[in-house]
């Protein structure tokens, strides 16, 4: 056999040859021309070390700073043409960040359903609309999820970002795979690992970090952890001890009882005053067995109020947790509960109850658009995003506990979905997700198994597209 | 020329007057790209992005490299005016792209073995992921042509004419690298 159907594929095939070809033509090129958008070579904006010096940070000043620098730009519609789709400023500050395949090299524009990256040497600012602005550092993925008037929500996926946010409480809201922080008026840090943990640290005001209905309210000049699995960790001010921070840790993910019974012990002998903000949160977090210890450990950094009984905090009274947060000299409780009414939840399913009842999203009645490797596929109920790329149905009719059911979705070809279930009424494992393998296919299945019944969020991301949606999951 | 050397035998420039598509030189489309035509440089991505493609994907992570093909056209892009041979074009983007794979590979502090690098549980997409691992390993040169040939379905004639090669440095090249690789193959 001579190599002319290898060289030039004519002659006699080569049967190897045509088997490989079909093998890798599967990882063939399929990338479209830049967008060179607004290319300006070698300009710079600097907006400082990070965006603000330390002694800034209090809210007034870093409000007064946001209105200096900050040009106030209000969303403006795409250059799609789509009047619809909101859109914020973006500007380098060094290397070459994408929007979704656009390189950017000057300003630039972010627009709801696109991603924004950042490589190794490239960094960058968003303008959130008119509230203030994000620093996106190296190595960074977020995704514009929604901006509308007084709501705004970023999905960090990877990497880095710092945010200066001058607007009420709740306004601007970043995803993370772990937690959702939402900002509470204020200047914080954000960083999510490729595990999906990650770490806020807030500089200046307050932000909620909220994963599965576990909260942490962190104050200027402290951080909570967050993972996966828990959730946000329990908030901890960034000047205490390292051991301090560690027997945290492990107070919150520790697997081991002894060591977690060590560290937190630790934790209530080591506690300064200003740590009863710390020692508040755990109360909900530990057992109802470790709960008075803790309650003790507070009492003794700040004295429960004369209006607050010790029966009711161990029960989890919220307006008796709420007055004695009210006690801690950090703000009054009532005015993040004025856009938030839940709770800090208990972080093990033995303390708290579950929801009595659940706000599952609506499904929709609509056929889908044909799929590349399927026939009709009938008019639902379905689940279905903003932009309607992303389609889900269960294929076995409602979900019930520990079952692998088979499940549906309609996306775009070649691009492999991202998905996780998260119960949102109580602590609980995460759902697990077998894909069937149909990469190249618009017809996707794959098999869900949701630990414990409850109320469950679900997130399908595919690309820049991304459908959640809440549904019951009933018991066996 | 000294960019695409590394690759094997070059024709001399003078010798390549027509486009890919050889219709004209290249010399109007690079003198478009370089007044700032985006048509014009869209038309010289779709001719070159396949051999782009082919040497990023033998050198870096998978999930990184329509990434790296989007800056190589980039840098090729702002570059575009230190082009003083414009029928050299294929090899100086060659270059670029090899040259980022290099930077990319420094900077990485990633190992390669990645989990999206790793197929789904599709057992074609697995057994198609172990045989560019095979590709790989190969030498340079047959590296780079076999992928062109095998996962871009360039010709032999096309990656002569993209890459700078002379054809008959392609045909040696996929002979012995297509040699190479069936051995490695059969003993995976």
């Amino acid at each position: 056999m001579n190599d002319d159907y290898l060289v030039d594929g004519t002659g006699a095939p080569d049967p190897e040859v045509v088997r490989l070809e079909r093998l890798l033509g599967r990882l063939r090129s399929t990338t479209q021309p830049p967008v060179l958008v607004r290319l300006k070579p070698d300009r710079r904006l600097y907006l400082g070390p990070r965006f603000f010096a330390p002694a800034l940070a209090t809210a007034a000043a870093v409000i007064l700073m946001v209105g200096l620098i900050w040009k106030p730009l209000r969303p403006e519609s795409v250059a799609d043409g789509d009047p619809n789709r909101s859109s914020w400023g973006v500007a380098v500050i060094v290397g070459r960040p994408r929007v979704d395949a656009s390189v950017l090299t000057g300003d630039g524009r972010i627009a709801v359903g696109q991603t924004l990256t950042t490589d190794a040497r490239s960094r960058a600012t968003i303008e959130v609309s008119d509230i203030g602005h994000v620093t996106v550092d190296e190595q960074t993925r977020i995704r514009l999820i929604d901006s509308r008037d007084g709501h705004h929500r970023l999905a960090l996926d990877r990497g880095t970002l710092h945010a200066a946010i001058a607007a009420p409480p709740g306004q601007f809201v970043v995803n993370t795979p772990s937690a959702t922080a939402t900002d509470l008026g204020c200047v914080y840090s954000l960083h999510v690992n490729d595990d999906g943990s990650g770490l806020l640290s807030v500089e200046a005001g307050w932000v909620a970090f909220e994963e599965r209905g576990r909260e942490s309210f962190v104050p200027a000049g402290a951080s909570s952890r967050t993972d996966r699995v828990n959730g946000p960790g329990t908030p901890r001010y960034d000047d205490t001890e390292p051991a301090f921070r560690d027997a945290i840790d492990e107070v919150d993910n520790g697997h081991d009882a002894r060591r977690k019974e060590t560290s937190l012990r630790y934790v209530l002998d080591r506690a300064r005053q200003r740590d009863a903000m710390t020692l508040w949160h755990l109360i909900p977090r530990v057992s109802a067995d470790d709960r008075a210890a803790v309650v003790d450990a507070l009492n003794a950094r700040v004295p429960m109020p004369p209006a607050v009984s010790r029966d009711a905090v161990l029960l989890l009274d919220r307006a008796s947790l709420d007055q004695w947060w009210d006690a801690l000299g950090l703000d009054q409780a009532s005015w993040w509960r004025k856009w938030k009414g839940a709770y800090p939840a208990a972080a093990s399913a033995s303390q708290a109850p579950a929801a009595q009842s659940c706000a599952e999203t609506r499904t929709l009645r609509a056929t889908p658009p044909p799929t590349n490797n399927a026939g009709p596929l009938g008019d639902g109920p379905w689940w279905v995003n903003a932009d309607r790329t992303l389609w889900m149905q269960s294929a076995t009719g409602p979900w019930h506990a520990g079952y692998n059911q088979k499940n549906m979705m309609v996306k775009p070809a070649d691009v492999r979905p991202a998905m996780s279930g998260m119960r949102i009424d109580r602590p609980a494992p995460p759902m697990e997700v077998k894909w069937v393998p149909q990469l190249h296919a618009e017809f996707q299945t794959m098999g869900l198994t949701f630990p414990t019944e409850g109320c469950w969020k679900v997130t399908a991301t595919v690309g820049a597209h991304e459908l959640s949606f809440v549904s019951a999951v009933r018991s066996r | 020329m000294e960019h695409v050397l590394e690759l094997g035998h070059v024709l001399p420039a003078g010798d390549r007057l027509t486009s890919p598509d050889g219709t004209a030189g290249l010399g109007p489309t690079i003198r478009a790209v370089a007044a700032g035509d985006q048509e014009a440089f869209a038309r010289l991505y779709k001719d070159y992005v396949r051999m782009v493609h082919a040497i990023l994907l033998g050198r870096i992570p998978r999930r990184d490299v329509d990434d790296l093909v989007q800056e190589v056209f980039l840098t090729a892009y702002r570059r575009i005016k230190e082009l003083r041979d414009p029928a050299a074009f294929g090899g100086w983007v060659a270059a670029i792209a090899r040259n980022r794979a290099t930077d990319y590979m420094r900077h990485s502090k990633e190992p390669l073995a990645l989990p999206d690098e790793l197929a789904g549980g599709d057992p074609i997409e697995t057994e198609a992921f172990a045989i560019l691992d095979i590709v790989k390993a190969l030498p340079e040169a047959y590296r780079d042509t076999l992928l062109m040939r095998l996962v871009e379905g360039m010709t032999g004639a096309e990656i002569a004419e993209r890459s700078g090669l002379t054809p008959a440095s392609v045909r040696v090249n996929l002979h012995r690298g297509m040699k190479l690789l069936r051995e490695r193959l059969a003993r995976a």
